[in-house]
């Protein structure tokens, strides 16, 4: 319908113009843009809806609200979403768990707190390369430049999807998007309403999870939730106790009004968590955040959206050290159409990390209050160069502290013969800045001085610069049947700037340096076969290798030191969801990790089985047989003493009041 | 086909016709079939799917139907796009083994053989409800704030998305069960709904 209207209006316009009307030119530009956006709706209708499940159906967006959003199936770069179908089919019990859902990422549980998480290589605990968001919010420690995932937590149930890209993100992301981003996005208040109860239990894990969602005076919606989790010691591959088990009760609210012009999102969380650690007392974690959200349509795909939060963390680590840290974070970000051909986004923004750190004995950060300023400012233009061309190019500049100002640009290009298929190619910049572990980091405490001079056997890393990679993407994208699409990555990327730890040239000990560099390239691909409509099976396979060598000249001992990353060759995972009917349901997911070499973890495959059966329609029960395949099974870290994962059976109720 | 460079080592070689042969056959998959006439809108497009999904979850009293090949009657008061997305659907897929038939409804036309009534947002809504309160047919309608006047099944537009609420009590009052499958998928499920 919408074709014929605009061919209509066209041929009005053209009509005028014979008359005389002046504006001719611009008026069809206005109107190509018109017509653009109708085609764009068409193509994206071409598998047809009425093979979804009612499921699929409350999932699909109707329109472009957010540009980059929308953008994001279609966007030229390796992307996969995780939906909350998916997490909730899974039996994942914690965020972690979930994201190994996504095939890119390689998910490596260290102990029963601890996690390596990484997309294309360098994974280890303190993994530095990949960016975390929830709801807009950095996860993203500025202390140890990585992710706590002991401390990050939602509901399950409230998460409406993860979206993971991986490749250099910088552009969009900003620094330490460099081998890929994870956005978490919680569903909007309006879709959580009534009240539910969520509880499960293991042997070794127990989660509850209360939710209610009501209506505000004044038309918008609310939503609050309460949520404890608990997690026992792990047994070590010696036979004692890991001394890691954990608690954490979390809190936390979210409001949502309008849904047509403008949207307006308020949210918050509180958290504390006890987490055990062997031969201190225990770790202990405290946060909460604050975090607004206001966007405005301004029009055809233009749209205006600021996002604020305010963010405190503590982290109370015996022998380690207390961490006091407060974010506040500025983002304003602009989309628009200028003419038919070009649709641009572009914003800023502006975080201050107030950093209070209280040094233990063993090494500290110095100095121990440090107010840390980011200042960034980005732009990307999506250029259609004919009807199946697209070029994007984008450019960020970000400032930091440490570094100055540092440059992500992006060149992409997509070929869209059809509907159903899409060809595209990157080539981009991003780096990782440095964090305090990088350069403030200095051990012993209180050294021994010999002629006024400090012996640190460690000395910070007064002279590191960024991480950098420059990468480079090809991938294919297509659905050649309605129920069967897949897509395919090959990447190059070129590193340099590696952190080693090597001689101090200024002074005994050792420091952090930037010697190391390397190449990395690989595949990873994914595909969705909708069998039957109550059968569908989905694949997903990474196969990488990391070539990366220290400098001529120079030598890392950081080896010994954990920082060195830890890679399988491949990975693969394959997944069945099954409709036994329409209230019970049969899931099973197979993964393999190849072998890790430093140190040497054996490859492994993994089966987690999942029956769900639907009682009610207000209570569904999921029996989760966790690790079925090997009574246990061990994922990362030293045979000296490292966590095993045991076969493990799941109970899960969810209630809807 | 030009040949490929014969300086290129074996594996090499073997690694760029195996490219080549992939291409080759990504680029000979057929593209789906393009809905045939005008291109419908992704909202219309969803709620046209939706409509079709929902015959499926609902149970019609015994003598809704004349006979056991009796298609699905769908009268659809709303505009050309989503009488159009209805008649895709139908043209493509069974409810339930029964055809669907896609039938335009205007105020004071009779709603006998009609099983489910999809009313837009904007169309003199009231007296085409009121008529079909005491039937057995599935009443639709889209967006309506209010409960005394929405129907059976009601679309709401959240973040972006198209879900819907029920209203359980006016399905019973029409003879009509709900499956539990369209409760548990529902946004809200109302007990007190209009009679």
């Amino acid at each position: 319908m919408a074709q014929h209207r605009c061919q209509a209006a066209a041929v009005t316009a053209v009509k005028e113009n014979r008359r005389g009307a002046a504006g001719y030119p611009a008026m069809l530009l206005l109107l190509f843009g018109a017509c653009m956006a109708a085609t764009e709706a068409r193509a994206a209708i071409a598998p047809d809806f009425a093979d979804l499940s009612l499921e699929q159906l409350a999932d699909i967006r109707i329109t472009s609200v957010s540009k980059k959003s929308e953008t994001l199936s279609e966007a030229p770069a390796s992307v996969f979403v995780i939906t909350a179908d998916d997490i909730r089919r899974s039996g994942a019990t914690t965020l972690p768990e979930a994201l190994r859902l996504a095939p890119q990422l390689q998910v490596a549980r260290v102990d029963a707190r601890n996690y390596a998480i990484t997309a294309r290589g360098f994974n280890n605990p303190f993994e530095n390369k990949l960016l975390v968001l929830i709801d807009g919010r950095t996860v993203y420690s500025p202390l140890f430049s990585g992710v706590y995932w002991d401390a990050q937590d939602v509901v399950l149930e409230d998460i409406d999807r993860i979206e993971v890209i991986s490749g250099a993100g910088g552009t969009l992301w900003g620094a330490n998007a460099v081998n890929g981003v994870i956005n978490i996005i919680t569903r909007p208040a309006g879709d959580t309403q009534g009240t539910l109860l969520d509880a499960g239990a293991s042997a070794r894990q127990k989660i509850g999870a209360l939710r209610h969602g009501g209506k505000l005076d004044g038309g918008g919606y609310y939503r609050v939730y309460g949520k404890h989790a608990e997690q026992d010691d792990t047994e070590l591959n010696t036979g004692g106790l890991g001394f890691d088990g954990w608690h954490r009760d979390q809190a936390g609210f979210r409001a949502d009004w309008g849904g047509g012009r403008d949207r307006l999102t308020l949210q918050g969380d509180a958290y504390n968590g006890s987490l055990r650690q062997p031969g201190t007392r225990d770790i202990r974690t405290a946060g909460a955040n604050i975090l607004g959200h206001a966007r405005r349509t301004l029009g055809n795909d233009s749209d205006l959206s600021l996002l604020a939060y305010i963010d405190h963390t503590e982290r109370d680590q015996p022998g380690a050290f207390v961490e006091y840290l407060d974010t506040i974070d500025l983002e304003l970000q602009r989309t628009m159409r200028v003419g038919a051909a070009h649709s641009l986004v572009w914003g800023a923004g502006y975080r201050l990390g107030l950093d209070r750190v209280r040094n233990d004995t063993n090494f500290a950060f110095l100095p121990g209050s440090l107010n840390m300023h980011w200042a960034d400012v980005f732009v990307q233009d999506d250029i259609a160069l004919n009807k199946e061309l697209k070029l994007t190019l984008g450019l960020r500049l970000e400032n930091n502290g440490y570094t100055g100002t540092e440059t992500m640009p992006t060149v992409r290009l997509a070929w869209k013969p059809a509907a159903n298929r899409l060809l595209w190619g990157s080539a981009s910049r991003a780096v990782r800045t440095p964090s305090r572990i990088d350069h403030d980091i200095y051990s012993p405490t209180n050294p021994s001085i010999v002629n006024g001079v400090p012996q640190y056997s460690l000395a910070g890393g007064p002279d590191f610069e960024s991480e950098v990679v420059n990468a480079y993407e090809i991938g294919y994208r297509a659905q050649p049947l309605p129920a069967l699409s897949y897509s395919v990555t090959a990447y190059y990327d070129e590193y340099d700037r590696l952190r080693t730890l090597g001689i101090n040239p200024n002074g005994p000990g050792l420091v952090f340096l930037n010697q190391a560099e390397g190449e990395t390239h690989g595949i990873e691909m994914w595909g969705n076969w909708q069998a039957t409509p109550a059968w569908r099976l989905s694949a997903g396979l990474v196969a990488q290798r990391l070539q990366l060598r220290v400098k001529p000249g120079d030598i890392d001992i950081s080896g010994a030191s954990a920082l060195a990353s830890n890679d399988p060759s491949h990975y693969w995972m394959l997944r069945s969801l099954y409709d036994i009917d329409e209230r019970r349901q049969l899931d099973l997911t197979l993964r393999r990790i190849g072998s890790l070499s430093m140190p040497p973890v054996p490859a492994y495959t993994s089966m987690d089985l999942r029956f769900g059966w639907r009682i009610t329609p207000s209570l569904e029960l999921s029996l989760i047989g966790q690790n079925l395949l090997d009574s246990s099974h061990v994922e990362f870290g030293s045979p000296a003493a490292r966590s095993e994962f045991e076969r493990a059976l799941f109970l899960k109720a969810v209630w809807r009041l | 086909m030009a040949p490929l460079n014969p300086r290129l080592p074996p594996p090499l070689l073997r690694a760029a016709w195996w490219m080549m042969l992939a291409l080759v056959l990504l680029a000979a998959l057929p593209a789906p079939a393009a809905p045939p006439g005008a291109p419908i809108g992704v909202e219309q497009a969803v709620k046209a799917a939706y409509l079709y999904k929902f015959l499926g979850y609902v149970q019609w009293p015994p003598g809704s139907f004349p006979g056991p090949d009796a298609p699905f009657v769908i009268g659809v008061a709303a505009g050309d796009a989503m009488v159009e997305a209805l008649e895709q659907v139908a043209s493509r897929h069974q409810a339930k083994g029964r055809r669907m038939q896609v039938r335009r409804v205007r105020p004071g036309d009779s709603l006998a053989d009609i099983h489910l009534l999809y009313i837009a947002r904007g169309e003199p809504q009231s007296s085409l409800l009121k008529l079909a309160r005491q039937r057995p047919i599935l009443t639709v309608t889209d967006g309506d704030e209010d409960p005394a006047t929405a129907g059976i099944i009601n679309f709401r537009v959240i973040d972006n998305r198209i879900r819907f609420d029920v209203a359980l009590d006016a399905a019973r009052s029409s003879g009509l069960t709900l499956s539990s499958r369209l409760l548990s998928v529902a946004q809200s499920v109302t007990e007190g709904g209009p009679q």
